[in-house]
């Protein structure tokens, strides 16, 4: 069983990088040095980098505040549609009443759509003759 | 490079490191692998990396370097908790990528006398906890003092010394007939 010291020296000789030479000391200082160098340039950056941000956000601001507002600063009078009424639906027997809630009769007269050759022909004859009596 | 010392105020114990971090690289990159090469299971490249991570922290945090200890003292600490930082990425990456008997061995671009024994070595030193390894390394490898090691390490000199019969028991045990 090897002594302590032994052990020690065993385990240390495996253990052993390869040695320095002048040229490869001052390519590692030089890798060290180029760390901390980017570092600081990184540093740069971001710093520019939260100028800009920090400039835009100011410029959309000052451009939001200067775009007109889109709506009138009146009041807008609120119109309010006629509804049907609710008895209309509740009462929906009575269709007479919710044709005439409705509909228009001179509107139906004046549609373009409603001429002489979509009526039955029936229809003008009795029209003719109610126009005769009425005279 | 040029130091901007006027950057750092601090007190007069890292003025002398601060004022030209380069001879302070230079002066102890050596030692500094080794210590790295020898706490990360024997891969150069990692060494390399660890020691390089370990100057880039001091130089960072050199403004903040009280003087409590000597700079060997804080540095080593620094240069210890990379090693730790580096291990424990090696054991993720190993659960990672697959059976962790397949991974590759560290890489040496030294012709390796006994490639056996050095396995062996490996083999034993990773049966350690990290503790243990660190006061071997320090202690034993590297020629710290009991003292000097418990203030790298920041454990008590009673832990240390515990530490370093468990380390030696076991590997006595694994290197028994080396």
């Amino acid at each position: 069983m090897p002594d302590d010291r032994r052990l020690a020296e065993l385990v240390g000789e495996t253990l052993r990088p390869k040695p320095m030479d002048p040229a490869a000391r001052a390519a590692f200082r030089r890798a060290v040095e180029s760390r901390i160098e980017a570092r600081d340039d990184r540093r740069v950056v971001w710093r520019g980098a939260l100028v800009l941000a920090a400039s835009a956000a100011a410029a959309a601001v000052l451009w939001l505040e200067s775009v007109p507002s889109s709506t009138p600063n009146e009041p807008v009078e609120v119109v309010r549609e006629e509804t049907a009424p609710a008895a209309v639906f509740e009462n929906a027997e009575d269709d007479l009443s919710v044709l005439a809630a409705y509909a228009d009769p001179d509107e139906i007269l004046d549609d373009p759509v409603i001429s002489e050759t979509s009526l039955p022909d029936d229809y003008f004859v009795l029209a003719s003759l109610v126009d005769e009596l009425d005279g | 490079m040029e130091l901007a010392a006027a950057r750092w105020k601090s007190e007069s114990p890292a003025e002398e490191a601060t004022k030209d971090f380069s001879a302070f690289v230079e002066s102890r990159c050596e030692r500094a692998i080794r210590v790295a090469y020898r706490l990360v299971g024997g891969d150069q490249g990692a060494a390399e990396d660890v020691a390089q991570n370990a100057f880039f922290r001091a130089y960072r945090a050199l403004g903040s370097f009280r003087g409590e200890s000597s700079l060997d003292t804080w540095f080593y600490r620094i240069l210890v908790r990379e090693a730790h930082r580096h291990r424990r990425w090696q054991a993720v990456r190993k659960l990672w990528n697959g059976d962790p008997e397949e991974a590759p061995e560290p890489i040496d671009e030294r012709p390796v006398g006994d490639p056996k024994l050095r396995r062996r070595i490996l083999a034993a030193l990773d049966r350690l906890s990290p503790s243990q390894r660190d006061t071997f390394v320090l202690v034993h490898l590297e020629g710290f003092s009991v003292a000097d090691a418990a203030a790298t390490l920041g454990k008590a000199t009673g832990t240390v010394k515990s530490h370093l019969h468990r380390a030696l028991e076991t590997l006595r045990k694994e290197l028994r007939d080396a």
